[in-house]
Parts: structure tokens; C-alpha cells; sequence
């Protein structure tokens, strides 16, 4: 249990320090890069939590797709290459790195050759009803999350096609908006 | 593991069939806005096309036993879930009607609008019906997403406020991001009230806090948990001190966008926030604090939105103001029932009060989107002898006004005198809380009478007389018709309000 405590810690304290970065950093790609690291650390906070599926979701979609997408934006947004180039000179910034980089091997290191377990609460005992057991704690690995999403949680997934479909109209109306303003 | 499957049955999809008609509205005004270009079409099946989801409703409502859980216990169509699921259906029909003329002046893409306000009241009717912690989330943002598009589409600038398109834009973005921000609050709270409990269930989650949670109604753990969700829904009900947002938004965003924000968002975050507590089991954990959290929440909404409401030049941040005054009266029936978990008359007071309160505010702001398409202006000095330029109009917005100041006999004084005297008799600190908002009340008739006093006493800056658009008539009549109605006919309406809170209560 201490081990695991030990893993919580590290992993809050990198989460933490790459949560600081995104808003502390001036130049809006390091800001980037450290919400790469926060979102990995929360990777790893899914994998101590035994969610396996989860934590490989969350960096293929969020710290592989989506940040890529903001890199993107970003690079395209900043133009100025004087910005870019004057905020390298942080001398203090390699140190954080080096310390921020051992902290992170560590911990992915310790959950891959440990395979942390964490006892659930047992809050959810007791109850046989179906809703419960599939949203029960510990119940993270990929087949007990595609039951919860597409059978005991499927409404919930369903509704969320309606939300995608209203974010697109909005985006659509919003982004025409704009174009027609620039040929007035 | 591997749970045994219970399959879906048709019953789930019958008593999910409004919902189901909702969506496929939505996805045929879309439609039709691409195939036909006509306007009048478009906003003709809007407002008529609502007579499904409410049939297949009032169909449901009307077979003898007829399911009332689906999707294993996450949807529910008990009578809240339909109280509130007919008054979104009106809010439909009034904002359709009452932005009609509005839209095509100054906002281009009509079609589009319509889709995002059924898209938004499809959301609204979920949040009604969930039962549910992340079903309530999703129904949440389903909810307001189609509000941030909504507050920024404005295109051309009101011709007497050059820079409103501008400011439309930034309460789009304010509103994003402060939506953002209070959605991040109420999953925190969420998230710990599933981490004391095990559940995401609202049922179960109720059951948990009774029979095993060892912390105690006061643990900190729950308190966060309570104080969370409260600022989560508390921002879309725009209470004290999550309020912030409200004026700048409201006068931003174009008029009908406005009049759907004050009416939609507060019905359904009042909807969701009854349901969380009392279906949770939130308030029978007999928490002190959490009462006097609440208690401060409905005095504080109340004193500023009152107050604050008589300092204002324009008349949609005066209503905006004027919202979060009534906001404030609804929580102080919240009040009495945190008092008293198993007090049904506050439950019930609550939602008459938001009935009467969203017919009143489609009428007054009718009024004003009226007055904006024909003047171009929304100052409150423009307002200047409307009595003589227009006397239907502004006996129409009069009536809506006194109704909001709560002055007797109509049906926004009936409701507010509900809420009074349900709250009084609970005793204890109560009486004082409905002192101070009967003070309130008082404060509240100084900028409505101050409406009354331009509209009929001061003389007109133009003597031209103006002209109202069928559309808008039409809305502002049912406005009138169903404040009277709900006045005479209060307690039928009572009634139905009382089924919803017993089905909540059992």
C-alpha cells in the first residue's frame, strides 16, 4: 500500500507541476507540451486505479489526437518567431525538465513492473443490481468498459451523438459568422 | 465479470418517444433549413412541430399505468419529469413565436437558431427526466451548448447600439468559458458524491447516504460534494454568488436568445438541482450547514438581484437582474425544503412559481423584442410613453411586469404568496427569510412600477405609433391569456405542480 501511496504522490506532484506549467509558461507551445505531461499523468492516475482501457484512451485520444490538433493551432497562431525564441532562455527550465522526466519514468515504471493494486472502496457491495455492478470500482479493464458504455451506460452514450450534432451547428454557425464579416 | 444482460425493451423507447419526436424536429428543421429557404416555413414547423413530442406526451400521461423507469432507473417520466417537460415545450412555442421577426432582421441564419432551441430544449427535457448523475451531466450540456452559440449570433448591429454585435460575440465567449468552468465545478462535485457513495444512481446514491456512509451528515467530504453541485446547477439558475455572468450575457446576446436563456436555463437547472437533492437523498442527511449554504444562496440572490435591478439604463440587464431576484424567490421554497425534506408544498411552490414565472417572462420579453424591432433601441429611456405609440403593447408588457413584481391578484403574486407562506410555516429561521423577502418584494415593485411609470405617464420622445408583427402579438397574447388563465385557474395548476413534487417525495 505504501508503494502505491509512494506512485499517488509522485504522479500528483508531476500532475500538479505540469498543471502550473500550462497556465506559468509564456510561450504557448511550452504551455502545450506541459499539458501533454498533465494528461499523461492523469494516464497513469487511471492505470493506479486499475483502468487500464481508460488510461490507453486517454493518451491516444487526448495526449496523441487532441493535442496534436493544439500544437497545430498554435504553431499556425504564432507567427512571431522572436516570441518563440526569447522564452527558450529559462535557465532553471532543463533542471524542472530532468526532475520532471525521472519522476515521470519512475512512475510509469513502477506500475508497469508492479501492476499497482489498489483495493476498491467497497462502497458498491452489497448490491446485485446490474447498473451497479457494472459501474462497480476495479471494473476498468477494456470489456467491462465496453459493457457499461454500450449496455448499463448506453443512454447516456447516445445522448451524447444529440450534443456532438448541436456542437457542429454551432461551429458552423459561429465559423460562417466570421467569414461573412470579413467580406463585408 | 460478466453481468447478466437485461435487454432494452419497447417500453424503454415509449416512454423515450417525446425525447425521440424532439430530436427528430431538431434534425428536420436542420434539414429543412437547407432544402427550403422560406422562413415562415421553417418557424411554422418549429412551433407546430412541437404538438408531437407534447401528443405522444399527454398519450403516455393518459394510459393507465404506464411505465414510469427506463434505461434501468436512469430515465424516469414521473409527473416532475412531465410538469417540467410540458412547461419546455411552451418555452419552445413562446421563443419560436417571439423571435420570429427578430431573427430575420438581425440574425441571418433563422433555421439554425430554431435547431439549437429544440437541440437545447431536448437537453432541457432530459435533465427533467434523469435519474442519473452522468445522464444529468450529458442532459446538462446538451443543454448549453446551443446557449453559448446562441448569445453570439448576433450579425448586425441594433441600429441604436453600434457596438452590439461586438458584445454578442464576447458574451458568446464569457459564457463559454464561465459554462465551461461551472460544468468542471459540478463534475467535481459529482465525482466525490460517487466516490462517498458508489453510485451513480440517484436512488441508490440516496440509499448509500442513509444506510452507508459512516461520515455523517456534516463530513467535510459531503459538504464539498453538496456545496459543488449546488454552484454547478447554481450558475444555470444564476443564484448568488454564481451570477456573475447573467448581465453581461443577457445584454449581449440578441433579445430572443435572451428570453430562452432567463426562461430555458433556469427551468432546467431548477429542474436538475430539485431533482439531485431530493431524488439524491441530499437534503435527508439533515445537514445544517448545508441548509444555511442554501439559506444564505436564496437571501443573497434575492438582495442583489433586487437592488442591483434599480440602477439599471437598459432594460435587458434590468431583466437580467430582475431574473435573479425571482431565482432567489424560488430558493427560498428550496429553503424549506432542505428544512424539511419531506415538505411537499415547497417543492410544489417551487415549481408553480417557475411555471408562472416563465409564462410572465416570454410576455414581458416579447414586449421588449416588440419594442427593439420597431424603435431599434433596448434603453429603458426609449420606453418613454409606449402608452400612447403602441397601447396594446404596453398594456401587454404592463400585465407581465406586475405579474413579475408579484402585485395582487395576478397569478406571479399567487405563486410568490405560495412560496411565503409554505416557507413561513416551517418556523424555526424561516420566518425571517421570508421577511427579508417580502422586503424584497417591495424593493422589486420601485424599477417595475419604474417600467410602468415611462410606459404611461412621460411624454414620448417620438409620437410615431408602432407597428407589432403578427408573430409577436400572437406570443405576447398567449403570455396574457396564461397569466390570467393561471390566475383563475391557480388551483388546477397547483394540482399538477403537487403530482410532480409526490412523485419526487415517494
Amino acid at each position: 500500500m505504501s508503494a502505491n501511496i509512494l506512485a499517488f504522490s509522485a504522479v500528483a506532484a508531476l500532475a500538479i507541476a505540469s498543471g502550473i506549467g500550462v497556465i506559468a509558461f509564456r510561450n504557448a507551445i511550452y504551455s502545450a507540451l506541459s499539458l501533454i505531461v498533465n494528461l499523461l499523468s492523469l494516464a497513469l492516475f487511471y492505470l493506479i486505479l486499475n483502468g487500464m482501457f481508460i488510461a490507453a484512451a486517454q493518451v491516444l485520444i487526448y495526449a496523441g489526437a487532441i493535442m496534436v490538433l493544439f500544437l497545430f493551432v498554435v504553431t499556425m497562431l504564432s507567427s512571431d518567431k522572436a516570441e518563440l525564441q526569447t522564452s527558450d532562455r529559462i535557465s532553471w527550465q532543463r533542471l524542472v525538465g530532468v526532475i520532471a522526466g525521472i519522476i515521470f519514468a519512475a512512475a510509469a515504471s513502477f506500475l508497469l513492473l508492479v501492476h499497482a493494486q489498489i483495493a476498491p472502496d467497497a462502497a458498491a457491495q452489497g448490491s446485485n443490481n446490474l447498473f451497479t455492478q457494472i459501474s462497480a470500482p476495479g471494473s476498468g479493464n477494456t470489456e467491462a468498459f465496453g459493457m457499461a458504455l454500450f449496455h448499463g451506460f448506453l443512454f447516456p452514450f447516445e445522448v451524447t451523438s444529440a450534443i456532438i450534432v448541436a456542437a457542429i451547428l454551432g461551429a458552423v454557425v459561429l465559423g460562417r459568422r466570421s467569414r461573412a464579416k470579413s467580406e463585408d | 465479470m460478466s453481468p447478466t444482460l437485461i435487454p432494452l425493451s419497447s417500453n424503454d423507447m415509449w416512454i423515450l418517444s417525446p425525447e425521440i419526436a424532439m430530436t427528430a424536429l431538431a434534425l428536420l428543421v436542420l434539414a429543412l433549413d437547407f432544402l427550403v429557404k422560406r422562413r415562415e416555413i421553417i418557424a411554422f414547423v418549429s412551433v407546430f412541430g412541437l404538438v408531437v413530442p407534447a401528443g405522444l406526451l399527454a398519450w403516455i400521461v393518459s394510459t393507465p399505468n404506464h411505465p414510469v423507469y427506463g434505461f434501468y432507473g436512469m430515465y424516469t417520466i414521473d409527473n416532475y419529469a412531465i410538469f417540467f417537460d410540458f412547461l419546455f415545450l411552451l418555452i419552445g412555442a413562446g421563443v419560436v413565436l417571439a423571435s420570429y421577426d427578430f431573427v430575420q432582421r438581425y440574425m441571418r441564419s433563422s433555421g439554425e437558431f430554431y435547431a439549437l432551441l429544440l437541440f437545447s430544449l431536448l437537453g432541457a427535457m432530459l435533465m427533467a427526466s434523469s435519474r442519473e448523475l452522468i445522464t444529468i451531466y450529458i442532459a446538462l450540456e446538451l443543454t448549453s451548448f446551443p446557449l453559448y452559440v446562441m448569445a453570439g449570433m448576433l450579425r448586425k448591429d441594433i441600429p441604436n447600439d453600434a457596438a452590439s454585435s461586438v458584445r454578442s460575440t464576447e458574451a458568446s465567449l464569457k459564457y463559454v468559458l464561465l459554462g465551461a468552468m461551472s460544468s468542471a465545478v459540478l463534475l467535481y462535485g459529482m465525482a466525490l458524491l460517487y466516490g462517498i457513495t458508489g453510485s451513480t444512481d440517484l436512488s441508490e446514491i440516496a440509499v448509500a447516504l442513509q444506510h452507508g456512509f459512516s461520515g455523517g451528515p456534516n463530513s467535510m467530504v459531503l459538504l464539498v460534494a453538496d456545496t459543488f453541485i449546488f454552484a454547478g446547477f447554481g450558475f444555470k439558475i444564476s443564484a448568488v454568488p454564481f451570477h456573475m455572468w447573467a448581465p453581461d450575457i443577457y445584454q449581449g446576446a440578441p433579445t430572443p436568445g435572451t428570453l430562452f436563456f432567463s426562461v430555458a436555463s433556469k427551468a432546467a437547472g431548477f429542474a436538475a438541482l430539485i431533482r439531485v437533492f431530493a431524488d439524491g437523498g441530499l437534503l435527508n442527511t439533515g445537514s445544517f450547514y448545508l441548509w444555511g449554504f442554501i439559506a444564505i444562496a436564496a437571501v443573497a440572490t434575492m438582495t442583489l438581484g433586487n437592488i442591483v435591478a434599480i440602477a439599471q439604463s437598459d432594460i435587458k440587464r434590468m431583466m437580467a437582474y430582475s431574473s435573479i431576484a425571482q431565482a432567489g424567490y424560488i430558493l427560498v421554497g428550496f429553503t424549506a425544503v432542505a428544512y424539511q425534506p419531506s415538505n411537499q408544498t415547497g417543492i410544489s411552490g417551487m415549481l408553480v412559481f417557475l411555471a408562472v414565472y416563465v409564462i410572465t417572462n416570454i410576455g414581458a420579453f416579447a414586449g421588449i423584442i416588440a419594442f427593439a424591432n420597431a424603435t431599434g433601441s433596448e434603453q429603458l429611456r426609449d420606453f418613454d410613453g409606449l402608452f400612447r405609440r403602441s397601447p396594446t403593447l404596453a398594456f401587454g408588457m404592463i400585465l407581465c411586469l406586475m405579474s413579475l413584481a408579484g402585485i395582487p391578484p395576478l397569478a406571479g403574486a399567487l405563486s410568490k404568496i405560495y412560496i411565503f407562506v409554505t416557507a413561513w410555516q416551517e418556523g424555526g429561521l424561516l420566518p425571517w427569510i421570508v421577511i427579508i423577502a417580502l422586503i424584497n418584494s417591495v424593493i422589486s415593485i420601485a424599477y417595475y412600477i419604474g417600467v410602468a411609470y415611462r410606459i404611461f405617464v412621460k411624454n414620448p420622445l417620438r409620437e410615431d405609433r408602432l407597428r407589432v408583427s403578427a408573430a409577436i402579438s400572437v406570443a405576447l397574447a398567449v403570455s396574457v391569456v396564461g397569466i390570467i388563465a393561471a390566475t383563475i385557474f391557480f388551483q388546477p395548476l397547483l394540482n399538477f405542480g403537487v403530482s410532480g413534487a409526490q412523485a419526487l417525495l415517494k
